[in-house]
This record gives structure tokens, sequence and C-alpha cells, in this order.
């Protein structure tokens, strides 16, 4: 018999009260792996450099409303801007790119953007990355030319198992259960290549396509026609680079000039997300103390329930002292039951934690838009195994010590 | 750690053992001499709370003597360290308890097995079966502890004392437990393995039907001359 079967045997032996230690562990683990996930998808959502985006022209209001709803599909737009006022803004010698875009639809519960065909040809997502339609890279199709033609992306084609040529109607509003265009029937062309942004969590039409779709007022289709009446939801802007790839300090004067207008703002998402993270950040912090403390509480709870182990162990230990163990050899067994009991809840605390957020993004999704990945590996992922060894050795360990100093004679009692 | 070549297989000279220490110090044993040649088979026969089981211990390497000398397999128990005693222990003794001993949540086969496991030998299950058989429980295999009668439970502990291939076998009242239909069968049995495996065997008894079945018996307080502890024994 094997040093580990003896372990084995003895956790066997004790399986109800090792088995509430086990579970205890696993539930401050589990939730510590899915507050840390969240935390760390949901900071890499919303702060992923280069997004594209150096700035969003829009209408006024919530600037973090605006950077929402514009690079991260969430959120409404709190209004329009005129096309006349995107045309002199594009036309800025600091504006490397202007890509106006209308918003305020979906299908599927993903948005869908009426955007400048430019914005799948030229735009940069990534410095020196622009959107791909190649198969290799997990793209279909081609960018949209007719103004029946749309693009998913890739998160779009894969949720909603798109394919080139399903054709859908658009769903006026961003809510489900919203009036569906039904008269105006699109169809799919491409599929995005996987991008890893947010981009790839919606559906892109032709700009036009937005003025001409049946239902909407008289006034926005002669928009499609008058672009003294035109309006759009805003438009991305790429802001020219200076030396070292630092973006043109005139940013600020342009930003402070088209404050003044009534209707209009330039915001920069790089300024406005900082605040989002101040503001959620503290419920990040309050969930992962409560996860510690949950796993420090867990720990103790292995400890004493060692202790408890202990002392009902201490006639086998003796006689396995008896049967020539060494009191190293005693101690070991101890502590390898504290390191399997640990090893074992923070494995199933990992499982449990992952699941967690696969269940849960579900939820998320649907009420806030934002994609979680239940097969996301945060920092505490890697750190897990090795944070529960240790965590076994210390909870083991005083009962470890306690063991190596146990009598012998004492504890077999015998007098004759 | 190897046997070192001898007739003699236990050995003391002077043997004192000492608890606790100034005036609170009690002598419990005090052996001039003794010896048992290897393959012997001896009852050692006193009263209760004597000091046999502390004489017991001494030799199985689980007490220190406080002073004298005390040779077992040829290895001087007086100079090694306890981790070294541990492992003596494992090579060379076989321990059977007055109340068994046997692990509550290991089988009868299991219970065999632990008996390898520290020893020097690989743990081998053939092996352990077949020791169970001769005790005569080859039916009991995979039965604990809390399913078997006494009499099977000591039989457990005998194999599980043979199980280290010790060379020798010390009893502390092993039928003490036992119900008198099954005293003399255990007793018989342990007296046969001894004598089949070569062991040399050390039994101490209170019981004088035990020593009856002994051709060499001492008597513990022949040698054990100056326990002072009132109760223990005295003449």
């Amino acid at each position: 018999m094997s040093f580990w079967r003896i372990v084995l045997k003895s956790l066997k032996h004790h399986h109800f009260s090792n088995g509430l230690a086990a579970i205890s562990i696993a539930m401050g683990v589990a939730l510590l792996v899915a507050v840390y996930s969240l935390k760390e998808q949901s900071h890499n959502t919303f702060t992923q450099v280069g997004l594209g985006v150096d700035a969003v022209l829009g209408p006024k209001g919530s600037p973090l409303q605006i950077v929402l709803n514009a690079v991260y599909h969430l959120e409404d737009m709190p209004g329009k801007i005129k096309w006349t006022y995107y045309r002199e803004v594009e036309k800025e010698p600091i504006v490397a790119q202007a890509i106006p875009f209308v918003v305020g639809h979906s299908y599927g519960g993903f948005r869908v953007n009426a955007i400048d065909g430019r914005f799948l040809t030229e735009f940069e997502y990534l410095p020196g990355k622009t959107f791909s339609f190649s198969e290799k890279l997990g793209g279909q199709g081609r960018p949209f030319i007719a103004p029946d033609e749309a693009v998913a992306g890739w998160a779009v084609a894969r949720r909603l198992n798109l394919k080139l040529g399903d054709t859908f109607s658009p769903v006026c509003g961003v809510k489900e259960g919203g009036p569906i265009h039904e008269k105006d029937i699109l169809r799919f062309v491409g599929i995005l290549a996987p991008t890893g942004t947010p981009h790839d969590r919606a559906i892109y039409i032709p700009l036009e396509t937005f003025y001409g779709l049946s239902g909407h007022p008289r006034e926005t289709v002669i928009m499609a026609h008058l672009e003294e009446y035109r309006e759009i939801s805003g438009a991305y802007i790429k802001i020219k680079r200076i030396r070292g790839g630092a973006l043109h300090p005139g940013i600020q004067d342009l930003k402070f000039e088209i404050n003044q207008s009534d209707r209009n703002q330039l915001v920069v998402p790089a300024e406005v997300m900082p605040r989002l993270h101040n503001i959620i950040g503290w419920v990040d912090r309050v969930l992962i103390t409560i996860a510690i403390m949950l796993t420090v509480l867990s720990a103790l709870f292995l400890f004493f329930s060692l202790l408890s182990a202990l002392r009902e162990m201490r006639r086998d230990l003796a006689l396995f002292r008896a049967l020539g163990a060494t009191r190293k050899t005693i101690m070991g067994l101890v502590i390898s039951e504290a390191l399997i009991i640990s090893l074992l809840g923070g494995l199933v605390g990992l499982a449990l934690g992952h699941c967690l957020i696969g269940v849960g993004a579900h939820f998320i999704k649907v009420e806030s838009g934002v994609d979680f990945s239940a097969g996301y590996l945060s920092m505490i992922d890697w750190l897990l195994v090795p944070a529960a060894i240790l965590l076994g050795i210390l909870a083991g360990l005083v009962p470890g010590i306690q063991a190596y100093r146990l009598g012998v004679l004492k504890n077999l009692s015998t007098v004759s | 750690m190897a046997i070192k070549k001898s007739s003699t297989i236990i050995d003391l000279d002077s043997l004192e053992i000492v608890f606790g220490s100034g005036r609170d110090a009690l002598k419990v044993l005090d052996i001039p001499y003794w010896r048992v040649e290897e393959g012997d088979q001896v009852s050692i026969f006193g009263p209760s709370g004597s000091g046999k089981s502390t004489f017991l211990n001494a030799l199985a390497g689980l007490l220190s003597p406080s002073s004298g000398r005390l040779t077992v397999c040829g290895h001087s128990l007086e100079r090694m360290s306890e981790t070294q005693r541990d492992h003596f222990r494992a090579q060379y003794i076989g321990y059977i308890y007055q109340n068994f001993n046997l692990l509550q949540g290991f089988t009868a086969l299991e219970n065999v097995l632990v008996g390898m496991t520290f020893s020097p030998r690989k743990a081998d299950i053939k092996e352990a079966e077949s020791l169970l058989d001769e005790v005569g429980l080859s039916h009991r295999l995979g039965y604990h502890p809390s399913q078997m009668s006494s009499g099977e439970q000591q039989r457990v502990a005998v194999a599980r004392a043979l199980a280290n291939r010790p060379k020798v076998l010390l009893a502390d009242e092993p039928t003490a437990s036992l119900h008198p239909v099954n005293k003399e069968d255990v007793l018989r049995l342990l007296l046969d393995v001894c004598e089949k495996h070569g062991c040399t065997l050390v039994v101490v008894t209170h019981e004088r039907e035990v020593i009856a079945l002994f051709k060499n018996t001492v008597t513990f307080l022949e040698f054990n001359r100056a326990c002072q502890h009132p109760g223990r024994g005295e003449p």
C-alpha cells in the first residue's frame, strides 16, 4: 500500500468534513474566479487600446453614453447631428479620416449600424489592421456594395448562425419587440474575420440604406437626397499622428471648438472610459474583497476540520509510527491531505467559476449587450494552482506539526 | 539497515528506564541482564501494571533506554536517533497489541498491506493475502475490523505483524481481550507462524494459562528488580 493510498483512505474515512472543506474552498475560489474574469473581461472590453476611434463626433449629451453607443454598441445615442457639420469637421486639417454612421436599428439582439462603406475597407481598428473577409482568418464574402446588402460582425454571425446569402429585416429601435421593417429584405454578403473588438458585435449596412428604409417618416427619405437636411448619429474620427505615433495636440483645440456649439460635441474615448472604471471600480473591489474573505474563511474551515480530523486520527497515526513510519512521514500524511483537499476545492472552484460566467453571460448580454466568455482565462486562473498548494500547506502546517509531535505510546495507550 | 550476524537476537545489560526527571523521576525498569537467542519463543509473566509493556516498547524501539545497553538484531537501540529507531522497527519488529490496534477504516487486507508500507520491502498484495490465508482469514480479506469477531481481529493483527517479515515478534497480552475459547487458538497460531517464519517471539502476559504453552518463561519481577512505583507489582 503506497503512501498516497493511505492518504486517500484517510480522506475517504473523513469524507464528510473533508468534503465540506473542499466545497467551501470551491465556493470561495469560484467567486474569486468569476469576479476576476468579469473584471478583466469588462476592463478589456472597455479599454482596448486602439479600437480605432480617436474621437467620436456626436450630439450633445452624456459623453460616456456616446462612447458606449458609438464604440461599444451599447446604450442609445442621445440625438443626431447635421451631415453638413460632419462635412465641416471632416475638412479640419488635423482630421485624417471621418466615418459617418447612423444607429438605432437592431437584429437578433445585435445593433444594425448604417455606416459609410469606407469603414469596412479603410478603417484601421488597430494600428495597421483593417477589417478582413479572408476565410483563412475566419471571415467570408466581401464588403457591401448595393443598398440591400449587409455585413455581419464575427460574433454576430457565430451567435445567430448566419451564412452568406441569409436575409433579414432590421428592427426599428434597439430593444427586442420593436417594429420590423418587413418590406426591407437585406442580404448578408460578408462576415468579418474576428477582431476581438466590439466591432465583432454589430451588423453593418450601407449608410444610404438607412434613409430608404420603409416606414420611416418622409423627412428621413428626403435626407437621402438633400444634404442640407440630412442627419446622422455621429462619426468616427481619426486624428493625424505626430512623431512617435502620438495624437496631434490640435485635438484639444478641435474638441474645444466643437464643444462650443449648441448641438455637437467631440468625445475622446480615452478620456471618457477611465470615468466609467472609476464608477464601477469600487464594485469590483468590494466583490474581490468578499471573494478573498470567503477563500480565507474556507482555508480556516479546512484548518479546523484538519485539526478535528487529527483528533480522530491520533490512534491511527500513532499506529503508523509503531509500524515504522517516521515523524516526517506522518507530517507529510497530514499536509498531503490538506493539499489534496485544497487542490480539489481549487479545481472544482475553477470549473464552477467558469460555469457561473457561462450562465451569467447570457443574462448580462441580454441586459447590457456586453459579451463575456466562460472560456476566458484571467490572471487568477494562472495563480490558482500555486495558490491552492500554498493554501493547503498553510492550512495543513499546524495540524502537520501536531502530528509530527504526536506521542506514539500515549496514543496507542497500552499499559500492562 | 542490515542484521548483524549473531545467534543472540536480544541482548541487554543494566537496562534502566526512568520516566520524568529530578524529584519526579520514576524508575520503571531496572534489568541487569537478559539474552534471547534467535528463534526462541519466550513469555514474560507478570501482574498487570508491572511495566511489561514498557519493556516491550523498549525492545521495539518505541522507548529509548535511560541508561544501560539494549541490543536487538545486533543494533544498539540506546545509540539510535528516533528516526533510526523508526527504520529499525519497520525492518525488524512485528508488534501485536492487546487491543489489536487495527485501522478501523481499512479492510483486513489493507491492514496487512499497511504493515508492509513502511518497511524497506514493497507492499505485495499476494503476500498479504497469503498471510491472511495462513491465519485462516482468506474469506475475510475485504472485511473491516468492525465486521469481524475479536478472535478474527487478533488474527489480522498477527498477519499484519508478520507483514514486514520481522526478525522479532513482540506480543503484548495478545489474548487478554479474547474470549477464552479463542485464546489457545490464537496463541498456538502465534507459536506456529513464528516457528514457520523463523521469528523470535516475545510475549508478555499476566495469564498463567498462556505461559503454560511456553517452554521458556521469565517472571518479569525476577529481573525487574527495582521497580519503585507503588502498585506496580512489588513482590
